[in-house]
């Protein structure tokens, strides 16, 4: 369970934008998926099945909220990293640059932000990503293609 | 892989993610607290605190739990390796006794099989075994926590009985252990067990231990009502 709790926590998040919200839907989604355990199929992939039932107590939670807090960046603006520490200058414009993009991703359709949120931050493969948002892996492709097609229309950029 | 794309992943170790919550404490309270009935809300979360220090307090070298399975009442754990814990020879049937008398001892009621024959009845507790010659006995009990762990060799496959869930042990023997309750609680020690089949047959828990096939248990488990 402790391996798969904090996946689950961070996808619960994303989804709801609070904190406690997540924290519900992960306890929420673990205790139904214990007692769904002896319908799992043996030999499947755990971690999306395990994602399915906790983020969607996650989509229960965020509709019934309505409002969700944005994606923000780390207030240090610092990262812990084996590398060395850029110039000022660099940092500055890797910093703004960053404040941009994430405002892009900000002002995306929910479900445009919500893909592109769970395959990158959180680095979930398509199929898991499908299963955190509820949908088929085709889908999942579809909605990050049109998503990036947002973002550089938004930031200016060209294909 | 576009700029974008590289950007995007290059962004998610910035992205402010609140500190992980560790949801196992509430999650393991709330699975054994389940359908409390009144006045037993204490009794259920003791059994799983009694239950996680079994599994958690297995010198000297603990085994690395690799993933858990279960329902109501069975905990089924997958271990890298079995605990060097004392392990003890027969598992505790207690005194033999005829079915009358099992009946009126039990506060629920014992479901048998027509098809296999009359067993010896034993009663420990509100724990029925049948025992079928050597090959086959077949506990019941009610609310008690059952825990079972089993390590490389040993195969859990889900085998529902009558639509309930249920899981087919099988391979190596397995640990078996519970929590006993005399109004107290206490580890009563791991018991090696060879194929079984667990089951939940409304608020029972059935297990059948013995030389069988898969196949055989189910059959055997089904005739259970």
């Amino acid at each position: 369970m402790r391996t798969h709790q904090g996946i689950a926590f961070r996808t619960a998040y994303v989804l709801t934008g609070s904190a406690a919200d997540a924290e519900e839907a992960a306890q929420d989604g673990f205790v139904k998926a214990y007692r769904a355990l002896w319908r799992f199929r043996a030999g499947a992939p755990f971690k999306p099945w395990l994602l399915r039932i906790v983020t969607n107590e996650a989509h229960n939670r965020r509709r019934a909220a309505g409002r969700r807090e944005a994606l923000a960046l780390r207030a240090s603006g610092e990262v812990v990293s084996g590398d060395a520490a850029p110039s000022p200058e660099t940092a500055l414009l890797g910093a703004e640059r960053r404040e941009e993009l994430l405002a892009a991703v900000n002002r995306l359709e929910e479900h445009h932000r919500q893909a592109i949120a769970c395959r990158y931050f959180l680095d979930l493969s398509e199929e898991e990503t499908a299963a955190a948002l509820g949908c088929r892996r085709g889908t999942v492709k579809s909605r990050l293609a049109r998503a990036l097609e947002r973002l550089r229309a938004e930031l200016g950029e060209e294909a | 892989m576009t700029n974008l794309d590289l950007e995007l992943r290059d962004l998610a170790p910035f992205i402010e993610l609140p500190p992980e919550r560790d949801v196992a404490p509430a999650v393991r309270a709330r699975i054994g607290a389940r359908r409390p009935r009144p006045g037993k809300l204490v009794l259920a979360l003791a059994l799983v605190v009694v239950a996680l220090a079994v599994a958690f307090a297995v010198p000297p070298a603990r085994s690395s739990i690799l993933r858990w399975l279960g329902f109501e009442n069975v905990r089924i754990e997958l271990v890298d390796k079995l605990p060097e814990a004392p392990v003890r020879g027969t598992l505790p049937l207690g005194p033999r006794t005829t079915l009358a008398q099992a009946r009126k001892r039990v506060p629920y009621d014992i479901v048998t099989s027509s098809r296999l024959g009359s067993p010896e009845v034993h009663v420990l507790g509100d724990q029925v075994a049948f025992v079928y010659g050597r090959r086959l006995t077949m506990i019941q009990v009610r609310g008690r926590f059952i825990e079972k762990m089993a390590g490389p060799g040993t195969s859990i496959d889900p085998s529902p009985v009558n639509g309930e869930p249920g899981y087919w042990i099988s391979g190596r023997p397995h640990y078996f252990t519970y929590m006993d309750k005399d109004d107290q609680f206490r580890q009563t020690g791991f018991h090696l067990a060879g194929n079984t089949l667990v089951w939940q047959h409304g608020d029972l828990t059935l297990r059948i231990e013995g030389k069988l096939t898969r196949t055989e248990a189910l059959e055997i488990a089904r005739s259970f009502r």
